[in-house]
């Protein structure tokens, strides 16, 4: 991870999947919409899965970028996360391109 | 059509009811249920334990009446608003010519964090007016302060008493100046202690680290996390759109933890902002929102040091627990 920098994503080991660990919020927007951009383009109609084991903090705005990452595509965004309160956000955003599964 | 004293109102007939005796609310509640069934209009009552099983006991059995259980239901401002416009839109939706509903927030929520209920009671004026319903809010005299009673009256076009009467109450202000006013709240005893953190100028992810180190083992992890989303959404908020020096105070009570986000600024100018969800979060308007539905009391209020959302995860009701006031 760079300096300053408080997240890290790249490809998974799955298809159509990527990995995100750290902390995002509205330091890094930007950023993760960029590196959103560059996990090329995913299945037409599938799921995503974001491997967010090593999440520790994600805030509304940025689960919005990648609920917007999935509509776009359309896709369905699938985070698996340890990080429960991320659940209880998009539960409000009310998105059904969006979808986060807490993980013991 | 609707029917009863809202027959030919437009949105929202929105009236208290302040009873002082079981025979008072039955004499208000009974004919307004009945009517609302004989109408076949859907009919609910959301008035916790107590007096929903007096009212249920005094219905003619097998009357068509949906009880809702009032303690989830009033769980938060914010999500009783969010459940609520869920139910109507549904009930709408499936034709309904009006809606009747009696409700009563629990009795705990009357003492030091009646501020948000009050704020709720002014915003549903606005956030149930899509909708054509006949709402009745039940308050107990015999239970209820003066302060309470006083907002009861400013936040609720009219009263409804027995005989059928409904009066306007001449204290009613609309949502927009009473929202406006900001009102402080009481401040929780354990700000009279040296906070655990006080920082200048942080960014969210500081903010968040400080809740993270006082929250852990100290409350649920579930209630740490949902602190550490809100005051993350607060400081956000504060640096979008407040004027600095930014401040965060935290302090720890022995049932909770209490941070308050300060900026020199004069806060939001939407006067419902956080009790009712602003766009889809695209361009903001969703965190004060989101972090209304994360706390178990939330304050919104200007001194001279400018504009503070004081924030509580854990037991806010420290009215309730004197023996729990002190720092940790």
């Amino acid at each position: 991870m760079r300096p300053g920098v408080t997240f890290q994503l790249h490809p998974g080991p799955a298809p159509a999947g990527i990995v995100l660990d750290g902390e995002l919020d509205m330091a890094t927007e930007d950023l993760f919409a960029a590196a959103l951009r560059r996990t090329g383009p995913p299945p037409a109609g599938g799921e995503v899965l974001v491997d967010a084991g090593g999440l520790r903090f994600i805030d509304h705005r940025s689960l919005t970028i990648l609920r917007r990452f999935a509509e776009e595509r359309g896709v369905t965004a699938v985070v698996r996360t340890r990080f429960g309160a991320a659940a209880r956000i998009a539960a409000l955003l009310d998105a059904p391109s969006l979808r986060v599964e807490v993980t013991p | 059509m609707r029917t009863g004293a809202a027959a030919g109102h437009h949105g929202y007939y929105h009236e208290a009811v302040c009873f002082g005796s079981d025979e008072d609310l039955l004499a208000v509640a009974l004919p307004f249920l009945t009517g609302g069934v004989d109408a076949g209009e859907p009919t609910v009552v959301a008035l916790g334990s107590r007096h929903t099983e007096l009212v249920r006991a005094a219905l003619p059995p097998g009357l068509p009446v949906t009880y809702l259980t009032g303690a989830s239901v009033y769980a938060r401002p914010a999500g009783a608003i969010r459940a609520y416009r869920e139910l109507l839109a549904g009930y709408h939706a499936g034709g309904a010519a009006q809606i009747r509903i009696i409700g009563a927030v629990p009795p705990e929520v009357l003492g030091v964090t009646w501020d948000w209920w009050a704020r709720y009671e002014s915003a549903v004026n606005h956030a149930y007016d899509e909708f054509p319903l006949w709402g009745m809010c039940a308050y107990d005299t015999r239970t209820t302060s003066a302060a309470v009673l006083a907002d009861v009256r400013r936040t609720h076009p009219r009263t409804a008493l027995p005989g059928g009467r409904h009066v306007p109450n001449r204290d009613y202000t609309d949502p927009i100046p009473y929202l406006g006013e900001r009102r402080q709240p009481v401040p929780d005893p354990v700000q009279r202690t040296t906070p655990r953190a006080d920082l200048l100028a942080p960014t969210a992810a500081e903010a968040r680290r400080a809740v993270r180190d006082a929250g852990r083992g100290h409350l649920p992890y579930q209630e740490v996390e949902d602190l550490i989303v809100a005051v993350s959404e607060a400081v956000a908020n504060a640096h979008r759109h407040g004027r600095g020096p930014i401040r965060v105070r935290l302090w720890c009570g022995a049932d909770r933890i209490v941070v308050a986000v300060t900026d020199s600024g004069t806060g939001p100018k939407d006067p419902f902002a956080g009790l009712l969800p602003a766009g889809d979060g695209s361009h903001g308007g969703l965190g004060l929102w989101i972090a209304h539905q994360s706390c178990n009391h939330v304050a919104l209020y200007r001194d001279p040091a400018g504009f503070t959302i004081r924030l509580t995860a854990g037991n806010p009701h420290h009215d309730l627990r004197p023996e729990s006031a002190g720092p940790q």
